[in-house]
């Protein structure tokens, strides 16, 4: 094929895309009964023109198929009514044989003749003509055309990219080398030389942006056949499509927005007579809206089924977040795995894809009532404002978006080996960005101290100094360093220095270590003296009961929960291993008092450590709790867990 | 696999048998030239936190990001200091070799051929008195590769 033509083959291809979206919408709508107003022509014009550009360009398997189609088109146009809901799904059919063709894929002619030689036109266009349709002066349907543009090859526009980022790096190298000593009039047009510049950038990198619509065409389709397939009745709706994105995001989103799909209509919609049964209505809504937020893109996908499992939910509370959860790969909700949502539901290849983009994922869910998916995408994956600090001799950069603030660091307190350092009442984990990368060394006293917060988890990390801010170009490491886990690539500095660019997600996942990381020296905690001894933890507080067991496992204790006095005494009695008793007072069914006196008469449990918590105030709790038997009490307040451990493990040592 | 006469050309390939000639320590070895785009001097090279011994750093090289390696580790042998970086593309890869130095870019005259003792040579010749190694850069390549996919 002469180069003019793969030319014009490639132009004709979008051409020809972008028709078939339009007759598949048309189509869809008169599939659910509705009548748009000159869809006949609409489509018949459609038809008309791939059947055309199909013949010019020798492909005779398109031009046959459109041509039959047509021909229907013709038939429906001479009978004069609108098209009838039974002509929709051959001519969907129809569609999907020419967008394979399209393609460059053979052979489906013959299923896509058949399925329009079954159909008799005549008998199907049985209404009478609608006004709408047959009335003469009616507006036809909007060809869809942007005037004034132009189709321009990517590869192009990334060439232009390319040169303008050299420029940009060629002014800033420009400005060191004259550095400090150049007059004003100097001085001022080499700022007003970066400002041209930087402008440039910006439009160019705008060059490679298109709307979400580029990729969402088949989508409305998709969610109809997959509806169809699972047996449920959904809806979707669209919003903000129009949203810009940079041209090499947009390439890889469509599988990952497909299966956002494929899960929530595989697991999240409920089949209709669930819905029935739950007061929803019968069809399902899934939603897919994008906007632009700041710096960032954010798509979400939402639907309006049974949500997570409240013990789903549960146990993300405890471990991270609903996005961790579902991200571990190989998680899935749903109790068997089916064809249609392949080998498990879970987000982990989603979450990779997303983050290998330098983008973020969000999830939120409400049992019941719905789920929602939150992809956080970076504008552009061009140019990049960064934070750049020192460590151990190395230069590197965080994306200046994900740092919520930077610190220095003064006093931390450690627990279980970790450090952690008091930021306005709060305690963050204090990691070192060496760590993270996969090295390590002595820190500087006192050390700065980046914040930051990646799928709702906040670290702090300490570096050597800070260095500065700059606007980067993100270079890829290459085919050889880019899989290194940790970098997002790498950029050229204006002094010509070689920054490497971290990735947020995997500092704040590996940056604070396993216990006992950075910094000079973490304290050891008190070990329990037996292997594994356990801990009954009773309150009638969820929030209250975990942090107890968080607190109790990470200083190696095997913990067991209770919600109050009876439910206590009930494990108490069944369980003859248990080694010790944190108990609340105040707690329904049986309160803490009342469990210290049970625990008391009964022989086998007299002599079971028992310690009480109370609250600050609560002097008077503490006297009956000694005087009940309590062996120790403690205090409700979150800084002296150091009191709780100690207390337990000198009790459990008995 | 009988060796050919000594007046035989290299077994290396390319028609011209022009080898780059670079030494890591007190040994020597060659490439053939047309697998090296270019010759640079090993400064500036930014170390990679968290990578294995054998990756050097990077390198800014015509406004892109040039991932270098050391040679010697790579071979397992020693290296002194690495003053010079030979530049490779190979199989869509490109990547520095930082060598000690690179001594000449001629041909391969060799007295006689020798057998290849290790994973990453081809075989290996005689010059001089002294031999060299002919690097096989597809391997070299290959193990990087397996090394830092792990």
């Amino acid at each position: 094929m002469t180069a003019t033509n793969a030319k014009l083959l490639g132009i004709f291809r979008e051409e020809a895309n972008e028709r078939l979206d339009r007759v598949v919408a048309t189509l869809l709508a008169i599939d659910a009964g509705e009548s748009p107003a000159g869809a006949t022509d609409a489509l018949f014009r459609d038809l008309h023109s791939l059947k055309g550009g199909a013949g010019l360009l020798g492909l005779d398997e398109l031009r046959e198929v459109a041509h039959a189609a047509e021909e229907l088109l013709s038939d429906v146009r001479a009978a004069k009514g609108p098209v009838p809901a039974e002509l929709a799904q051959p001519l969907l059919v129809v569609a999907d044989v020419m967008r394979r063709a399209v393609a460059g894929e053979e052979g489906g002619a013959e299923g896509a003749l058949a399925a329009l030689r079954g159909v008799n036109v005549a008998a199907t266009v049985s209404e009478p003509p609608q006004p709408a349709d047959a009335a003469a002066g009616e507006p036809q349907a909007p060809v869809a055309r942007i005037e004034g543009s132009i189709r321009v090859p990517a590869a192009k526009v990334d060439r232009v990219l390319d040169t303008v980022g050299g420029a940009v790096l060629h002014q800033r190298t420009l400005g060191h080398l004259l550095g400090a000593q150049v007059d004003d009039r100097v001085g001022e047009a080499l700022d007003r030389g970066e400002v041209l510049l930087e402008e440039l950038q910006d439009a160019t990198i705008e060059l490679r942006a298109l709307p979400l619509a580029a990729i969402t065409g088949q989508l409305p389709r998709y969610v109809r056949d997959l509806a169809v397939a699972n047996g449920k009745d959904v809806e979707l709706a669209l919003h903000g499509v129009e949203t810009q994105l940079d041209r090499t995001i947009l390439d890889g989103l469509s599988d990952t927005l497909g299966h956002l799909l494929r899960n929530a209509i595989a697991h999240g919609i409920e089949s209709p007579d669930e819905r029935a049964a739950a007061g929803k209505r019968a069809r399902g809504r899934v939603e897919l809206r994008a906007e632009q937020r700041g710096d960032r893109v954010a798509i979400e996908v939402v639907d309006d089924g049974r949500g997570v499992s409240a013990e789903l939910l549960r146990e993300a509370g405890q471990n991270g977040s609903l996005v961790d959860l579902l991200a571990r790969p190989g998680f899935s909700t749903a109790d068997q795995v089916d064809g249609v949502a392949g080998r498990g539901v879970g987000l982990d290849a989603v979450k990779a894809h997303v983050e290998s983009l330098g983008g973020s994922l969000e999830a939120h869910s409400e049992p019941g009532r719905g789920t929602s998916i939150t992809l956080l995408l970076p504008l552009t994956l061009a140019v990049l404002h960064v934070l750049l600090v020192e460590r151990l001799g190395q230069v590197l950069g965080l994306p200046l978006a994900r740092v919520e603030e930077v610190v220095t660091v003064e006093d931390t307190t450690a627990l279980g080996g970790r450090r952690s350092i008091a930021l306005r009442g709060e305690s963050i984990p204090l990691g070192d960005l060496a760590v993270a990368l996969g090295g390590g060394g002595e820190l500087p006293p006192h050390p700065p101290a980046l914040v930051v917060t990646h799928a709702g988890r906040t670290v702090a990390l300490a570096c050597d100094r800070l260095v500065g801010e700059e606007s980067v170009i993100v270079k890829t490491l290459g085919p050889l360093l880019g899989r290194r886990p940790g970098y997002l690539g790498g950029a050229i500095l204006g002094d010509g220095r070689i920054a490497l660019i971290v990735d947020p997600a995997v500092a704040v996942a590996r940056g604070v270590g396993a216990g006992g990381s950075g910094g000079a020296g973490a304290e050891a905690v008190a070990t329990p003296q037996q292997a594994a001894s356990r801990v009954l933890v009773v309150d009638d507080q969820f929030t209250v009961r975990e942090l107890q067991r968080s607190i109790l496992e990470a200083a190696g204790y095997q913990v067991l929960t209770a919600n109050d006095g009876r439910d206590a005494l009930q494990q108490l009695t069944a369980d003859a291993d248990i080694d010790l008793v944190v108990t609340d007072l105040e707690m329904p069914e049986m309160g803490g008092l009342e469990l210290l006196r049970r625990v008391r008469e009964d022989a086998s449990l007299a002599s079971l450590p028992v310690v009480v918590v109370t609250s600050l105030a609560g002097e008077e709790d503490r006297r009956r709790g000694l005087e009940a038997g309590a062996d120790a009490y403690v205090t409700k307040d979150r800084f002296d867990q150091r009191a709780m451990l100690d207390t337990v493990e000198r009790l459990i040592g008995r | 696999m009988g060796s050919p006469g000594p007046t035989a050309p290299a077994r290396g390939p390319g028609p011209s048998g022009v080898h780059v000639h670079l030494s890591l320590g007190e040994e020597r070895y060659a490439l053939p030239v047309g697998e090296v785009l270019s010759i640079a001097d090993a400064e500036d090279v930014a170390p990679v936190l968290g990578a294995p011994p054998s990756v050097l750093g990077l390198r800014a090289l015509d406004g892109q990001l040039l991932p270098v390696f050391r040679l010697a580790v790579v071979l397992g042998v020693a290296d002194a200091e690495p003053r010079r970086i030979v530049v490779v593309a190979h199989g869509g890869r490109t990547a520095g070799l930082a060598v000690d130095d690179v001594l000449d870019v001629a041909e391969l005259a060799q007295e006689r051929d020798e057998s290849a003792e290790s994973d990453h040579l081809r075989g290996s010749v005689l010059m001089d008195g002294t031999l060299v190694g002919l690097i096989d850069l597809a391997a070299v390549l290959a193990t990087l590769e397996t090394e830092l996919a792990a």
